[in-house]
């Protein structure tokens, strides 16, 4: 009777946990486990933006390798989410560094920082696109008035100064803003004795950072910039598709995976091709998925 | 006892969500019998409707049929694009869909939008009056599915300002590529340090490529196999682009793009006809328009839309009513007035409502009809993924990043790609 | 020690001098998009100036007499409020039997949980796409509506982090008084986490408010257009002309979508900073 009784205060128990999660059940289902299969398959198909399918096995997967489209976005998928996990990581940290220097108007200084990173990123493409424009951009000018003769690079189409105006365009994004912040409380959580030994030792800026610093912090610089990889591949075309367009302008030298997918699918009604292109970026989403859970299950504590 | 309670709050949420579901969509009210006036319809268009009242010629089919017309704008660049989701997935949402050149073929097909017949034998439009380009766009479709809102060409701009302090005299209607060439240079003013200051000539836009592409005699598109045909033609017009980027007589393409010769910072412009509505008296020089100068043959594109009825509308008669009279004399003359585009209505544009009347500088107005004779359907029947491809490459050939022929190879390579057809 | 005083002064200089210029280039767009709106087309294009030489309000004009920003505003609410709404009811809903109670399955979901957080939205779109289409909700709010009313991964992760950090006595004490799970999530967890509501309230706004990606895929007229989407549409060309970019318009109404923003890191900072601090530990 009694056993009886804790079996059942136990089924309840669980029927009442598994009643909070419905929400989740039913949204897991609909929303990512069932697009996920329905992806495969409309993969496998020709279908089209109207509706029209024929089942067509693996040949869309054969074209795509085939297509040097298609190799040149993944190649500038990899290498724009490397390099921007990279560069926003870096300069997040520096921000941090100079917010956690102790000074009065710190506060201010937080709120010029971080404001860029909440505003919506379409703003800052078309900003940027004028900022760095050829004939009226501001960054030109700057550079007239420092060298005084009549700078005019093409900074968004010239192929050797794309990149490096892309990825500081990437500096004013959620995830920089997000990273700094988690920066400063992770420097904020070194603790001060170390310094003060090390003072006494007479150790300089960059032994401490070196020897201290970077040790103390290094879990959340690695949490970041695996995250950040993540952000890349998503975020990617909010920033780019204003910024550079779905063709990756100049010479689809921005045209990752994203773009291309929206293209493919919309531009072209290529339907069947994108879910495939899709199912590529879902597979590279989950080696970067993979590698950050290995990562935090051994540095970070969900389980305490 | 638990389980119940947490049983009714999911029951709850569900029901909330249900009920957003359900706010969903709900204009579905049926129009009934021949009372229309009072209904609602909507319509896509990618231009925005004239801010002038007397110049919107929706504001007006509202006023003289009853019927409240919603324009519905999507910007050109997407255009086709959500379109075609639109029809794809049967949205109702809008009544009149204004339709392009690439799609009306494939929307008839897929039943997308629905065969006009009925209607147009009890209507005084005449279909033979139409310009014969159009009708050969539809051929073959077995009944007619959309009617012509215009028909626009594309045109050479320029500053007659700066013609006078150069001492060129005015371009005509049969003015030389050669002349053309030589005035762009001639024409452009450099600063001290050798950066220009005013260009002769402004980048053509994605529409204006082909013209000078098709000019140097190229097919751009061949509608018995639906394919891309460019070769010798555009490796020859991308290269004098590029010579004159190089010169500093043509502006590179950049992120910042701006109209510099409505700037005035431009001296001669390719565009379509329909910006001499957009300038009206709105530029402060002087300003003229003449054909095209091109290569081999005249040439420039023909752009039209077809006014076409959704096939999951629910309120076609009511947009019949409307397209019935933006086809119409009063219609069409609005519609011209306001963009400057003649009708595809032979009898109508004859009549020369598309002398826009604010375009006081301009006197060449034969420039359109000499146009119009000359224009044909190109690239418009392309997909647009394949031609937006094709002028990004253009535009990445002028910076010398590839040369003009590899721009062409890979646009073909891409155009044989999408559309689905092997280039060998 | 003198000299040791000198070389700190020096630092704070060289630190402060530092701060300022990265000031400066973090806030260089936002100085250029709100001149950029009080600018004609012509001077956009031709000057470089911050202070325009004629400052002129018709840009403004054009947004609020011109072009249907009401709407477009009311839609990015309506939006926001959808979305927050149904994720703050979903979310903590889900969050608690994982922060509170022990079932089994519990580790291998919350696992799932987090495996769905790494997976960018974006390379689900497509399927997505269709699936809408055939439920018939493209070119409204409801793609993006109804999904929060099922949890997002992101919020049952933060919610979870948030319950976890009240003291577990409180909910054993409403238990042994006779307290259902129910009864303990409404009565006890959910008053005492008002300042956790407010802040995935405020973290999904400021997403949402900012949010392009979902629209531009699932929008397809003028009737349910977000603001973000209108600035690359209905603010973007000038009447009749779609090849000319309106820049100034661009960069009034950019203006007037970075001011909520603003005001909210104004008004809401701790729950804004300390949100994305906390939300840092996901994904």
């Amino acid at each position: 009777m009694k056993e009886k009784g804790r079996k059942n205060r136990h089924l309840a128990n669980n029927l009442t946990a598994y009643g909070f999660m419905l929400p989740w059940f039913i949204g897991f289902i609909c929303f990512t486990a069932f697009p996920v299969i329905f992806m495969f398959f409309v993969s496998l198909t020709n279908r089209r933006l109207n509706g029209i399918s024929q089942f067509i096995g693996f040949t869309n997967y054969k074209n795509i390798f085939a297509s040097s489209t298609f190799r040149n976005s993944f190649k500038v998928t990899i290498f724009f989410t490397i390099v921007m996990m990279i560069v926003t990581a870096v300069w997040a940290l520096l921000m941090a560094f100079l917010l956690n220097y102790k000074q009065r108007l710190n506060g201010i200084f937080q709120f010029f920082y971080f404001i860029p990173s909440v505003i919506p990123s379409v703003a800052l493409a078309y900003a940027f696109r004028t900022m760095f424009g050829k004939d009226a951009g501001l960054f030109n000018a700057l550079l007239s008035s420092i060298s005084g003769s009549n700078v005019r690079i093409n900074w968004l189409y010239n192929e050797r100064t794309v990149y490096p105006v892309i990825f500081f365009i990437t500096l004013f994004t959620y995830n920089t803003g997000q990273m700094m912040l988690i920066f400063r409380s992770g420097l904020n959580d070194v603790p001060v004795d170390l310094y003060e030994a090390a003072d006494i030792d007479g150790a300089g800026f960059w032994t401490k950072f070196g020897r201290i610093t970077l040790p103390m912090i290094s879990p959340v610089i690695l949490f970041n910039t695996v995250t950040g990889s993540i952000s890349a591949l998503n975020g990617s075309f909010a920033l780019l598709y204003p910024l550079t367009g779905d063709t990756g302008d100049p010479n689809k030298m921005t045209q990752v995976l994203s773009l291309l997918i929206y293209n493919e699918a919309f531009s072209n009604y290529k339907v069947g091709y994108g879910c495939a292109l899709s199912v590529i970026l879902f597979l590279l989403a989950c080696v970067f998925g993979i590698a950050l859970f290995g990562i935090s299950k051994k540095y970070v504590y969900y389980e305490n | 006892m638990k389980t119940k309670k947490v049983l009714c709050g999911i029951l709850l949420i569900t029901l909330i969500s249900g009920l957003i579901i359900g706010c969903g969509k709900k204009d579905g009210k049926q129009s009934s019998g021949d009372d229309l006036a009072g209904t609602e319809i909507t319509l896509t268009v990618w231009n925005e409707p004239n801010k002038n009242d007397e110049l919107n010629m929706y504001l007006q089919a509202e006023k003289a049929t009853g019927i409240k017309v919603n324009v519905n704008v999507i910007p050109e660049s997407e255009y086709s694009s959500k379109l075609n989701q639109m029809v794809a997935t049967k949205d109702d949402s809008a009544d009149i869909l204004i339709v392009w050149e690439n799609d009306i073929r494939n929307f008839a097909e897929t039943k997308g939008i629905i065969a006009l017949d009925k209607y147009l034998e009890n209507s005084s439009i005449n279909q033979d009056d139409f310009i014969d380009a159009v009708a050969a766009l539809t051929e073959g479709l077995g009944a007619t599915y959309g009617l012509p809102w215009c028909a626009a060409t594309e045109i050479l701009y320029y500053n007659q300002d700066m013609f006078d302090a150069a001492g060129i005299p005015y371009p005509d209607n049969n003015w030389s590529y050669s002349d053309f060439l030589a005035a762009a240079e001639k024409l452009t003013k450099y600063n001290d340090d050798g950066t220009t200051a005013v260009y002769g000539f402004d980048l053509p836009n994605t529409q204006t490529w082909w013209a000078g592409i098709g000019g140097y005699g190229d097919k751009i598109y061949d509608p018995s196999t639906g394919r891309m045909v460019i070769g010798d033609g555009a490796v020859s017009f991308i290269e004098d682009c590029a010579e004159m980027v190089k010169k500093g007589i043509m502006p590179e393409p950049s992120s910042d793009t701006s109209d510099k010769f409505a700037a005035g910072k431009a001296a001669m412009s390719w565009m379509g006809s329909w910006n001499i509505g957009a300038y009206g008296d709105k530029l402060d020089f002087n300003w003229d328009i003449a054909t095209i100068p091109t290569n081999k043959i005249k040439y420039n594109t023909l752009h039209t839309g077809f006014y076409t009825i959704n096939a999951n509308s629910k309120k076609q008669d009511a947009a019949w009513k409307v397209i019935e009279w933006l086809m119409g004399e009063k219609g069409q003359e609005i519609n011209s007035k306001s963009s400057g585009n003649p009708s595809a209505l032979k009898t109508i544009a004859d009549k020369g409502a598309w002398k826009v009347e604010s375009a006081t500088t301009i006197d060449n107005w034969d420039a359109i009809t000499d146009s119009l004779a000359a224009g044909v359907f190109g690239y418009t029947c392309l997909p647009s993924g394949v031609t937006n491809n094709a002028i990004s490459l253009f535009n990445t050939a002028l910076t010398g990043q590839i040369t003009a022929r590899e721009a062409v190879d890979e646009a073909m390579q891409y155009a044989a790609e999408t559309i689905g057809y092997s280039l060998k | 020690m003198n000299k040791k005083a000198g070389t700190a002064k020096y630092k704070v200089v060289i630190v402060t001098l530092i701060k300022i210029i990265v000031a400066v280039i973090m806030f260089s767009p936002i100085i250029w998009i709100i001149s950029g709106g009080f600018k004609t087309l012509t001077e956009f294009t031709t000057s470089t100036d911050i202070i325009p030489k004629k400052p002129t309000l018709e840009n403004y004009i054009y947004v609020f007499k011109y072009s249907n920003f009401f709407k477009y505003f009311r839609n990015t609410v309506l939006l926001m409020l959808g979305t927050g709404v149904g994720t703050l009811i979903s979310s903590s809903l889900v969050a608690y039997p994982l922060a509170r109670m022990d079932f089994p399955g519990k580790n291998m979901f919350f696992a799932l949980i987090i495996a769905t957080m790494m997976v960018p939205g974006i390379a689900l779109i497509v399927p997505q796409y269709i699936m809408f289409g055939k439920f018939g909700w493209l070119d409204s709010l409801l793609p993006m509506i109804v999904p929060a009313f099922f949890a997002h991964p992101y919020n049952v992760f933060l919610f979870r982090q948030f319950f976890r950090s009240i003291p577990k006595e409180l909910d054993e004490a409403a238990i042994m008084d006779g307290c259902s799970h129910m009864g303990v999530f409404f009565r006890v967890l959910a008053p005492l986490s008002k300042p956790t509501y407010a802040t995935i309230a405020i973290l999904s706004s400021v997403f949402w408010w900012n949010e392009l990606t979902q629209p531009v895929f699932y929008i397809n007229g003028d009737k349910w257009r977000t603001l973000t989407i209108a600035l690359m549409t209905s603010f973007m060309y000038i009447k009749g002309n779609t090849f000319v970019i309106n820049w100034p318009t661009i960069m009034a109404a950019s203006t007037l979508m970075i001011i909520p923003p603003m005001l909210l890191y104004f008004f809401g900072s701790s729950y804004l900073v300390e949100g994305i601090k906390t939300s840092g530990l996901k994904g």
